[in-house]
This record gives structure tokens, C-alpha cells and sequence, in this order.
């Protein structure tokens, strides 16, 4: 071991010395109850909000799913609500090759002259 | 041990009545481990206080009442730890920002600096300080522990459940760094 090894370790024993175990102030328990008290009402608190949170959730959820499986009062025919846009095209071309559609208000598609013979 | 097994069995069961006997019989050593760690007499109440909330809520956690000692070392070097990075980001210390009680602290110290003694011994603190501050905050409180606590390995092993070789090559190097700290400082002729 160095010279300056040795006197370190003289350094770190002075410190210690120098650093006595210290004597509690009489306001030390009641600081820690204190303390122990206001961070057992913050987590009460959190506690509480994360609770109702969760139950606000629950709830917005089992709405939403009412919502979707209720047939709405306003909605159109069934083909239309539930069927792909090419459904809805297949059975819109099936009407016009049927001629049902003669007294229908849909409109007539004109072809243009070209085709027209 | 300084409380029977028993008693910290009953604090884990959430028994404040052996909580405080427990606070009670550790809390001298504690106030003078912090001392220690932190350097700084004025905080060290603030820092155990600390310790001891961290135990009462973690106390659940503890497996047996054997390991209690070495987990109470790690909840103070972790709450010191946390203490130094604060101190770091607070640009300057005020009179304003005492609370009464430091306050008269931080005069009880100032005006036993007129004892030489004590004079000397505020002079090895700062000394000491300054050396730590060549190393990181986990590397002085680890030096700490070990130099001026007198830890053994197999107890610091037990604090931070690290394996012993892995402490001794960091205890090492920080030693060595604070021993080239000091041999500047005894070149410079600020010893």
C-alpha cells in the first residue's frame, strides 16, 4: 500500500469523525406519520379517480355495444344497411335487366348516340 | 439486530405500534449513515424521515425479517441517491428555502464553527466532498459504504445484490479516482 493509500484511508476515518451519528430532533416520528399520512390520502385519492375511470369506461363500452346490435328507427331496407357496395350494384344492374325498374323514379341511363343502333 | 425479529414481523403486518419501535431503535444509525452519504448536516433529517416512509410502504415486500438490516441500507442509499441528483439540479441554496428547523440547524453548525475542532471537522467534510465529487453519486455511495461505514463485501453484496467481484473492480476504480483527486489536491497544496 502507497503512502497516499494510507493517508486516504486516515482521510476517510477523519471524516467519519467528523460526520458523528446525529441525535433526532423531536419532531422526527410525527414528521414520518405525517408524511406516511399524506401519501396514503394522495393514493387514496388516485385510488378513487382510477375506480371511477374504470367504471366511466365499463359503462361508455356497454353503451356503444347496445348501440351497434339496436336496428336504428331511420335506417333503409336491408340490403342497403348490411350489403357491399358491389351487392347493392349487382341488385341495382338485376333490376334494370328484369325492367323493374319501369315504374320505378329512378332515372334511365342515355347511352350516347354511337351505341344507340 | 438491533430489534428482535419478532417486532419487524409485527410492523409487516402493518402493526404501528412496532413500526415505531422500529423507527426508534434504527433511526440514530440511519440520521448518521445519511450524514455520511450525503455530506450535508441541514438535509439529513428530511432524507431519513424519507427512508423510514419508503420502509413503511415496501415493508410488505420483505420475504423474512433476516434481510431486514441490508434492506433498510438499500432503501437509505437510494433515498441519498435520489437526494444528491436533487441537490445537482438545484442551482443555489437560499436562506429562504430552509424551513424553520434547518434554519436553526444551519446556525447550531455555523456558530460551532467559532470551536476549532469543529472548524476542523467542517473542513474535512468540505475536503471529502470535494474528492467525491471526481466520481459518480453511485460510485461515492458505494466508496462510502464500503471506506467510511466499513461495510464488508459480503454485507454490500447483501445491499446491493450484486456479485462481489463486480463491487470490488467498482470500488476499485472509484478509489482510484479519488485517490488521484487527492493526490492533485496534495500537489496543489490544498491539503
Amino acid at each position: 500500500m502507497t503512502e497516499d493509500n494510507r493517508e486516504l484511508d486516515e482521510l476517510f476515518r477523519r471524516y467519519r469523525a467528523a460526520c458523528p451519528d446525529i441525535e433526532p430532533g423531536p419532531n422526527f416520528m410525527p414528521g414520518v406519520w405525517d408524511r406516511i399520512e399524506r401519501n396514503r390520502s394522495f393514493s387514496l385519492v388516485f385510488d378513487k379517480l382510477a375506480r371511477s375511470l374504470v367504471t366511466v369506461s365499463a359503462a361508455a363500452c356497454l353503451v356503444l355495444a347496445a348501440l351497434n346490435f339496436v336496428p336504428r328507427q331511420s335506417a333503409g331496407p336491408e340490403t342497403t344497411r348490411f350489403a357491399s357496395y358491389a351487392d347493392v350494384l349487382t341488385a341495382a344492374d338485376l333490376t334494370m335487366e328484369h325492367g323493374l325498374d319501369a315504374g320505378s323514379s329512378r332515372p334511365r341511363v342515355m347511352l350516347p348516340p354511337t351505341y344507340n343502333h | 439486530m438491533l430489534v428482535e425479529q419478532q417486532l419487524i414481523e409485527k410492523a409487516k403486518g402493518g402493526d404501528a405500534g412496532a413500526f415505531n419501535q422500529v423507527v426508534t431503535a434504527y433511526r440514530k444509525r440511519i440520521l448518521g449513515t445519511i450524514s455520511r452519504l450525503i455530506g450535508r448536516p441541514e438535509d439529513v433529517e428530511d432524507v431519513a424521515q424519507e427512508v423510514f416512509v419508503r420502509l413503511y410502504y415496501s415493508l410488505e415486500q420483505l420475504r423474512t425479517a433476516e434481510v431486514f438490516e441490508p434492506w433498510l441500507y438499500r432503501l437509505t442509499i437510494n433515498a441519498s441517491y435520489d437526494y444528491l441528483r436533487r441537490s445537482k439540479r438545484r442551482p443555489e441554496f437560499r436562506m429562504a428555502d430552509m424551513t424553520e428547523q434547518q434554519v436553526i440547524m444551519a446556525d447550531s453548525i455555523a456558530g460551532g464553527k467559532r470551536n476549532v475542532e469543529d472548524e476542523e471537522k467542517s473542513r474535512v467534510r468540505e475536503f471529502v466532498n470535494e474528492l467525491f465529487r471526481h466520481v459518480s453519486d453511485e460510485d461515492r455511495l458505494l466508496l462510502t459504504m464500503k471506506e467510511v461505514e466499513g461495510l464488508s463485501l459480503k454485507e454490500l453484496e447483501a445491499v446491493y445484490k450484486v456479485n462481489e467481484n463486480a463491487l470490488k473492480v467498482r470500488l476499485f476504480r472509484a478509489r482510484q479516482r479519488v485517490l488521484k483527486a487527492y493526490q492533485a489536491a496534495k500537489a496543489n497544496g490544498k491539503l
